[in-house]
């Protein structure tokens, strides 16, 4: 085999590129590739990205489709697209936008099943943190660098399509141009929402109003438009609802019969892109891998999802017992075991060292009747019981049932005739309010 | 005393509200008449959407979270990603060097490239230079080969170690570059002080 031949043996996944350039001739799969762009519209802005065209010949790209194992279903021009930021390429149609939406539920719905059948009595604000550290945006951008994905250092249509394409946020540190302030320090222009009503009161954010108004991690929404005193929907995702317009869905018109939605009507008319907000390479990593599992579930259903869940989030360690912080430990305790109906919680000393020292230890157990809910170690006997409280507390909340009888709702989900029934899961009534 | 409303609620999003239509190659996502899909849309066109909601009140929680944790990767569970993503192979037309080089840039290569699609492989020439594979691993590292005057098959030894490697700076001499076997999690037994067990006696 030449070396031209090396060049044209562009095989599916074992891309081989020369930097020599060699007189190739056309294979079959360029020239269909030529065929099928004849019905291609070309952007007439200013395009930041490489097209889609290239995703074929890309050797990174197809490397990183074989290195993480991605189905054959799944395309390398759809692989190609999750990597494409809107801060690069505004138009939905060819940005990861509308694929991260989607894998952003999906990967929070598995996450969120997942530990509320492994852990029911998690109280909500655990629950809240687990969820950002298994889905949260620093931890998936973690994951796009263990898989050795790079980002182009700036945009452009001639930079390698295997790569994150994104634009940079410039830091805040940095000196504003012509001003002797940094860029932090400059009035911004531009505000951003986070969906809750009567924003500019700076309200407290209770637990209640986090779920309600706050994204899946109990975070401040930033993406949406700063809202006015009344016309602020009810919540984040709810559908807005114009007079004039008349949309199948909200039409008043009940006589007419049910007309099938256009295609396009969610769209603007004229579609009016304007200069897309730069990013940094966290938010873009995280879009970026929410972006491949929305992709991997339209392409490869749902058990390659779940599978790509399995096997790059719910792999990871987390140590839930570290994520609590109790202030008031031993009054929780015995409010929980008066809701319970169990004893009262006493504190025994189970054994101690050098309490004469400077260096004692007290081992104390909290006991409810005969039974022992937790012990703990202290240098003096209200920090022992302290500890031996806030172990039982933990020890509580972090109860999971046997594992053959968790299930999750995920797995029962359209296949109501397969035989696989859905097991009852325990619903825990909360945490202890104090 | 205790009063928690507890109301669970998880919406799952059905299949049928997206249809993939793959034209040229862009995909786009097109919704169908169903009721959920308005919450799509507009979630969609707000960059935020809401499959899953779970409800809970309550007035007042104690318990408070120590900042952003992350949970780890773990080596071993999981999914085994390949740490070495690039192979650089430079061969010199000219020198006597390269002669092992070229035949296996001609022989071998494609082969080896098929078999591991994981590594993107890339070959450039160096005229005038030994020839060298170079590899860059996913921790950011690259380790480099000279292979002048070696045979195809030793050559192909060499790439196929680089494929296999971790990346990993090798140092065994001093004690904090030693292979160290780390713990995600603490020790059972505790971290020895003088203080404590049986009187040390001097």
């Amino acid at each position: 085999m030449t070396r031209d031949e090396i060049h044209d043996g562009i095989c599916r996944r074992g891309v081989i590129t020369l930097n020599i350039s060699g007189e190739g001739k056309e294979d079959a799969s360029r020239v269909e590739e030529k065929r099928r762009d004849d019905s291609y519209q070309p952007f007439t802005g200013n395009l930041n990205a490489p097209s889609h065209r290239e995703a074929l010949r890309s050797a990174k790209l197809s490397a990183l489709h074989a290195r993480l194992q991605l189905p054959i279903k799944l395309p390398l021009q759809t692989l190609a697209r999750c990597l494409v930021d809107p801060s690069v390429d505004p138009r939905p149609g060819y940005n990861n936008e509308p694929l991260s939406i989607l894998g952003q539920e999906l990967l929070g719905y598995y996450t969120a099943e997942w530990l509320m059948t492994k852990y029911p009595r998690l109280p909500m604000p655990i629950l809240f943190a687990a969820q950002y550290a298994y889905v949260g945006s620093s931890a998936l951008s973690a994951m796009r660098a263990e898989w050795g994905v790079e980002a182009v250092a700036a945009p452009g249509p001639e930079v390698d399509p295997g790569l994150l394409q994104l634009k940079r946020q410039i830091p805040g540190n940095a000196m504003a141009e012509g001003e002797q302030m940094r860029i932090k320090h400059m009035p911004q222009a531009r505000r951003v929402g986070s969906g809750r009503r009567n924003e500019e009161h700076n309200y407290r954010r209770g637990m209640s109003s986090r779920i309600v108004y706050d994204d899946q991690f109990g975070d401040l929404q930033t993406t949406l438009p700063v809202s006015t005193s009344d016309d602020t929907s009810p919540y984040p995702s709810a559908p807005i609802s114009r007079p004039d317009e008349t949309t199948p869905f909200f039409s008043q018109d009940t006589s007419s019969e049910h007309r099938p939605p256009p295609s396009d009507w969610y769209l603007p008319a004229q579609p009016t892109y304007e200069d897309p907000t730069a990013t940094t390479l966290e938010a873009a990593s995280a879009t970026f891998v929410r972006a491949l599992a929305g992709a991997l579930y339209l392409h490869a259903g749902t058990p390659a999802a779940k599978h790509f869940h399995t096997e790059h989030v719910l792999s990871r360690h987390l140590p839930l017992h570290t994520l609590f912080n109790f202030a008031h430990p031993t009054r929780d305790l015995s409010r929980l075991c008066a809701r319970e109906g169990f004893e009262p919680p006493v504190a025994r000393l189970i054994s101690e060292t050098g309490r004469l020292s400077r260096t004692p230890v007290f081992v104390v157990g909290v006991f409810s009747g005969n039974d022992k809910l937790g012990e703990g170690a202290g240098a003096s006997l209200n920090e022992g019981r302290v500890r031996a409280a806030a172990a039982a507390l933990r020890a509580w909340y972090l109860y999971s049932p046997p594992a053959e009888e968790i299930m999750r709702p995920s797995e029962v989900e359209g296949k109501a005739g397969e035989g696989k029934k859905w097991k009852s899961q325990i619903v825990d009534i909360g945490e202890v309010i104090t | 005393m205790v009063d928690v409303v507890l109301e669970v609620e998880i919406v799952v999003e059905s299949k049928e509200v997206f249809k993939v239509l793959a034209s040229a190659s862009a995909i786009w996502i097109e919704a169908l008449e169903h009721p959920i899909s308005s919450l799509y849309l507009t979630s969609m066109r707000r960059g935020n959407g809401s499959i899953t909601s779970i409800a809970t009140t309550h007035r007042r929680s104690t318990i408070d979270h120590d900042g952003p944790g992350i949970a780890r990767r773990l080596k071993g569970a999981g999914a085994f990603v390949l740490q070495c993503k690039r192979l650089e192979f430079h061969y010199c037309d000219w020198a006597g060097s390269s002669r092992g080089m070229n035949a296996f840039l001609q022989t071998k290569l494609p082969a080896f490239a098929r078999e591991n699609p994981g590594v993107e492989v890339s070959v450039s020439p160096r005229p005038g230079k030994h020839p060298v594979i170079r590899g860059h691993f996913i921790n950011g590292r690259e380790k480099a080969i000279c292979v002048r005057n070696m045979t195809p098959h030793e050559i192909l030894d060499k790439a196929l170690y680089m494929r296999s490697n971790s990346g990993e700076k090798m140092n065994k001499g001093t004690k904090a570059g030693r292979n160290v076997v780390r713990s995600n999690n603490e020790s059972v037994r505790g971290v020895w002080d003088p203080y404590h067990g049986t009187a040390f006696k001097v």
